[in-house]
This record gives C-alpha cells, sequence and structure tokens, in this order.
C-alpha cells in the first residue's frame, strides 16, 4: 500500500511537469522524488464497530449511542505520516477522524503531531503534540488491531479526557540481561474541550502541569508497567455553574475538580506466549478537592486457537473517598457574600464481565464480536439510589496499513 | 501408477521443505554467535545492538514469505497477525519502526555481505561464503 502510494505520488509529480522539460533532466529528477519519498512511510488503522444495547440507560464510557443500533458511535480510523529528516531526526503527523463527531473533537484533525531526535541508540527525546502514556494500554487504546479485545477495559480507561498533550518526552532504555526497562518521562500541558463543552465560558481551559513518569519492564513473555501521572485540572468553580429556574446555583461534575490536582498510579503486568494471553492492571485516581478518588482493575485472559483467539474479561471500579468527600472542598462565594458548599455525594459501583473473540482474517484484518454485561450501583453518601445493569452486543472490523 | 509417482514425489518435496532450517545471519565481521533470546529482541525492536555493542539493523523477508513464518515460529513464537498487531502497538506510540522488508533471500544475502550493520534470516540451504549464520 506504501509502495503503491509512492508511485501513484511519483505519477503524479511527473504528470504536472512541464512536458517541454528536457529529458536528460528526468531521470535525476525521478532519483530525487525517489529518495525523497523514501524518506517517508505512511501507515493507518480502521476502527469500523456496531453494537445493539439492550436497554437505553448509559453503558460504561463510549458506549452510551447503542441504545439504537449504531454502526458509527465507535467507528473511527488514523493515518499516520512518519518522515525521516536526517539520520537522527524524524517528523510524525497523525491525523484523526471520526464517523460521529463530539462535543470536545472534531471530526477529523491532527491526534499527533511531533519531533523525535534520537539521542543514542537507547535515548529518545520527543516534543510536539504527544499521547498521554497514562495506564499500560493508553497509548494505543483507539487502535483497536493492536489490541485482544474489541475495545480497551473502558471503566479502567474511562478517565482519558487528556489523550494528549504539548510538551516534551524523554524515552530512554536500559537492558538488563535479556530484559529491557523503558523508562518514559514528559511533561506539558493541554486545552481541555471536554471542561470548555461542559462550562458557561468562552475561556480557554488549560490543563497545565501534566506530567508523569512510566517504567515497562519487558522480559520474554512478560511485560510488567508502572506510571505515575498528575495534572492541574483547568477553570473555577464558578466555571461550571448554573443557575436553575428556582434561582438555586447548581454544580456540573468537573467543577468538583476545577483548580485541584489529580494524580493517576497503574500497575499492570501482560503475559503472551504466541497461545495466553493475559493482561491485569490496577489503577488508583486520587483527587484534591470534592471530586472523587477511585479503584479500578481489570483481569484479562485470552487463548489463541489458530486464527481465533477467544478471550474473557472482567472490569470493576468503585469510588474510595467517600467520607473525605462529605466535608465539601467546593465552596462558592454569593455576591451577596454568603456561602454555599457543594458536596459531591454520588459514589458508585460498576463491573463489566465481557466475552468475545478476535478472528485474524489476514495479517492485517481482523473482525472482533464482544457481549458484554454491565452492572452499577450509584449511591449517595446516604443512601442507594440506583442500581441497573445492561447488556451490550458489539462486532468490529478492524485493520492496519 | 503415474499419479503415485506424482504424488511420492510431492510429498518428499514436502518433507524437504519442513526439514529446511531457517538460520539468523550476519556479514562476515561478526564474530559472535546469538541466542535465541537475543535473536528475538532484536527482530521485536527490543534491542538495537549485538551484547558487544555493534548497532545493528535488521532485515523481514516478504510477509508472505514461507522463511518469515518458520523464522518467526521459531524464535518470536508470533504468526504474521500478531506480529502486525505488535508493530502497530510501536509504530501507532512512535516507540518503534517496523523493520525494513526485502523480496527474496538474494537480496538479504547481498545487502548483509556488503553492510556489517545488518542481520537477516534465510533458508540454511542458501547460506553462501560471503555471509556467517548467528543463530539457528
Amino acid at each position: 500500500m506504501n509502495r503503491k502510494l509512492k508511485y501513484t505520488l511519483i505519477a503524479s509529480c511527473l504528470l504536472v511537469q512541464p512536458t517541454f522539460t528536457a529529458y536528460a533532466n528526468k531521470d535525476s529528477r525521478i532519483d530525487n522524488i525517489i529518495e525523497k519519498l523514501d524518506k517517508v512511510k505512511i501507515s493507518g488503522y480502521l476502527n469500523l464497530t456496531a453494537g445493539k444495547a439492550k436497554k437505553s440507560i448509559y453503558f460504561a464510557s463510549n458506549t452510551d449511542g447503542y441504545e439504537d443500533f449504531s454502526v458509527t458511535a465507535e467507528t473511527w480510523g488514523g493515518v499516520q505520516i512518519d518522515f525521516k529528516a536526517t539520520e537522527k531526526l524524524d517528523f510524525t503527523l497523525l491525523t484523526k477522524f471520526y464517523a460521529e463527531s463530539r462535543d470536545y473533537d472534531e471530526a477529523f484533525g491532527v491526534d499527533l503531531a511531533y519531533l523525535t531526535y534520537q539521542l543514542t541508540d537507547q535515548t529518545k527525546i520527543r516534543a510536539g503534540i504527544l499521547r498521554v502514556p497514562l495506564y499500560k494500554d493508553s497509548d494505543y487504546k483507539d487502535t483497536g488491531f493492536a489490541q485482544l479485545w474489541l475495545r480497551a477495559p473502558e471503566l479502567v480507561y474511562a478517565n482519558n479526557k487528556v489523550q494528549r498533550y504539548t510538551g516534551l518526552e524523554i524515552l530512554q532504555d536500559f537492558y538488563v540481561g535479556d530484559g529491557t526497562i523503558q523508562v518514559q518521562a514528559f511533561y506539558g500541558q493541554n486545552e481541555d474541550l471536554r471542561a470548555k463543552a461542559a462550562s458557561n465560558s468562552n475561556k480557554n481551559f488549560i490543563i497545565d502541569d501534566l506530567m508523569g513518569i512510566h517504567a515497562t519492564y519487558s522480559i520474554n513473555e512478560h511485560l510488567y508497567k508502572m506510571g505515575v501521572t498528575t495534572r492541574t485540572e483547568p477553570g473555577d468553580l464558578e466555571d461550571f455553574l448554573s443557575i436553575k429556574t428556582n434561582g438555586k446555583p447548581t454544580l456540573h461534575a468537573y467543577g468538583y475538580q476545577a483548580g485541584y490536582r489529580q494524580t493517576f498510579y497503574s500497575l499492570g503486568y501482560g503475559y503472551d506466549d504466541g497461545e495466553w494471553k493475559v493482561d491485569i492492571e490496577t489503577i488508583f485516581e486520587t483527587a484534591t478537592g470534592g471530586k472523587s478518588d477511585n479503584g479500578k482493575y481489570y483481569a484479562s485472559v485470552g487463548y489463541r486457537f489458530d486464527a481465533i483467539t477467544p478471550y474473557v474479561m472482567y472490569q470493576y471500579r468503585e469510588t474510595l473517598d467517600d467520607s473525605k468527600r462529605f466535608k465539601g472542598a467546593n465552596v462558592y462565594v454569593h455576591t451577596d457574600g454568603t456561602e454555599q458548599s457543594f458536596f459531591n455525594a454520588k459514589t458508585a459501583e460498576q463491573s463489566i464481565i465481557s466475552v468475545g473473540a478476535r478472528y485474524d482474517i489476514s495479517s492485517n484484518l481482523a473482525i472482533k464480536v464482544q457481549a458484554e454485561r454491565y452492572d452499577v450501583e450509584n449511591y449517595t453518601i446516604y443512601e442507594k439510589i440506583q442500581k441497573n445493569d445492561n447488556t451490550l452486543y458489539s462486532v468490529s472490523l478492524q485493520a492496519v496499513f | 501408477m503415474k499419479k503415485l509417482l506424482i504424488l511420492a514425489s510431492a510429498l518428499y518435496l514436502q518433507a524437504a521443505f519442513v526439514q529446511a532450517e531457517v538460520v539468523v545471519i550476519g556479514n562476515t565481521s561478526i564474530t559472535s554467535t546469538l541466542s535465541a533470546s537475543e535473536v528475538k529482541n532484536l527482530f521485536l525492536g527490543k534491542r538495537k545492538s549485538l551484547p558487544d555493542g555493534t548497532k545493528i539493523a535488521v532485515i523481514e523477508q516478504a510477509k508472505d514469505s514461507p522463511v518469515r513464518e518458520a523464522f518467526h515460529s521459531k524464535f518470536t513464537k508470533k504468526t504474521q497477525a500478531q506480529l502486525s498487531s505488535y508493530w502497530t502497538r510501536l509504530v501507532f506510540t512512535g516507540k518503534g519502526k517496523m523493520p525494513e522488508e526485502v523480496s527474496n533471500s538474494e537480496e538479504i544475502i547481498n545487502m548483509i555481505s556488503t553492510n556489517p550493520g545488518l542481520i537477516g534470516y534465510i533458508d540454511s540451504s542458501e547460506v553462501t561464503d560471503g555471509i556467517v549464520v548467528l543463530a539457528k
């Protein structure tokens, strides 16, 4: 595909050349174009997913469009261009498109754009718009073909509103026996389009001091990853207030975290011997302010029978600091000087059990099916307010080139 | 009878093919051999140099090549789809680049015999004087 594209580009370039150009120069022009195009690599991915939920209730994080059969809620793709500028310097541009546009993401746009400088064989520095490696599989969670599952574990990867940042990153490999430890440290900031969509103001919301350090140790069939990422949430409480018709102010969920710091700790393990594939990860998200802390984990196991790999996965999430949040960290001062406290009283326990299978049609095309049951119990600090469940059936065609 | 002879010949050829061994090759300037896990690390992009520090790039055979399938079945324990999935993770996170692919063993031998920084793999029956076997 890449080669065909290059030839097409060469042909196009030649076609637009003036016909009166001397033939003697043609060979050198072709060589020149080929030399430049050899420095360019084009790759891409596509996720074409359809699903139907049993009930018309919100299902986990990404799948709330599935009360009716939908083929667009999770359909997207990306095209990446890698340009080798010099022996040590590369430029990468990843554009992404969605079948359905959303409030916080354009239907088509730049996902990542960065420069990579290879300092040594074991050290890379990157700068530009980069992916946040929040958890074990976060930095490729949208590239379905790279995963066993139809979709990455939603309960665990839900708090991913910051998928990219503008900043600087260093990747350092350490060789230990037959294994490799890769340390990834980064610092930057990013505009928070979801906060902007939720707010009542037109200002820009910048997530600041976004930084983290992650270490991945891979040896033979085993992979261990641990990491910590922290960020300061944008805006002020007032940006997320709205006044009801009875005059009482209400606070959007983003208001509880506005101006406060969130920290994400993750510890993951993966095993892949070509037949068995096991993934386990546990995560703690801590937040100052009124936003809840979360504990999450998932465990998954799959076994490969030739081109078919059936798998099961269990995910769980619960809020952790329910009693602490009762004290209330979010206070709004009215114009008359009176104070009003907001309490994020909502707590939750959620779980998803999934059963699915991946069938590799070819080396770059897979079809996946997945059925999953979602259970949720929502409480306030005082009482249970909701218990619900849902079932989602999905099928997805996932490809790379 | 003729059909039986053809069938027997086909089975013999198939058996001969199955018995052929894939070997990892390098330039004659490389003096050490490689363990199976070192080969795996190099061909999965986890290492970019030999244990003695020599900088190395790997060359893959074409995707539909039986030698490629035999090599990965033996050393990385991955099918072509699993390999593609593995590299997808690295390419789209910018953490790795897919190795160069060439169309046949002859091309690999030519490249490696003139470049001390390359390693590849071929069928053992194709080994020539200008290269050395690093692992089998």
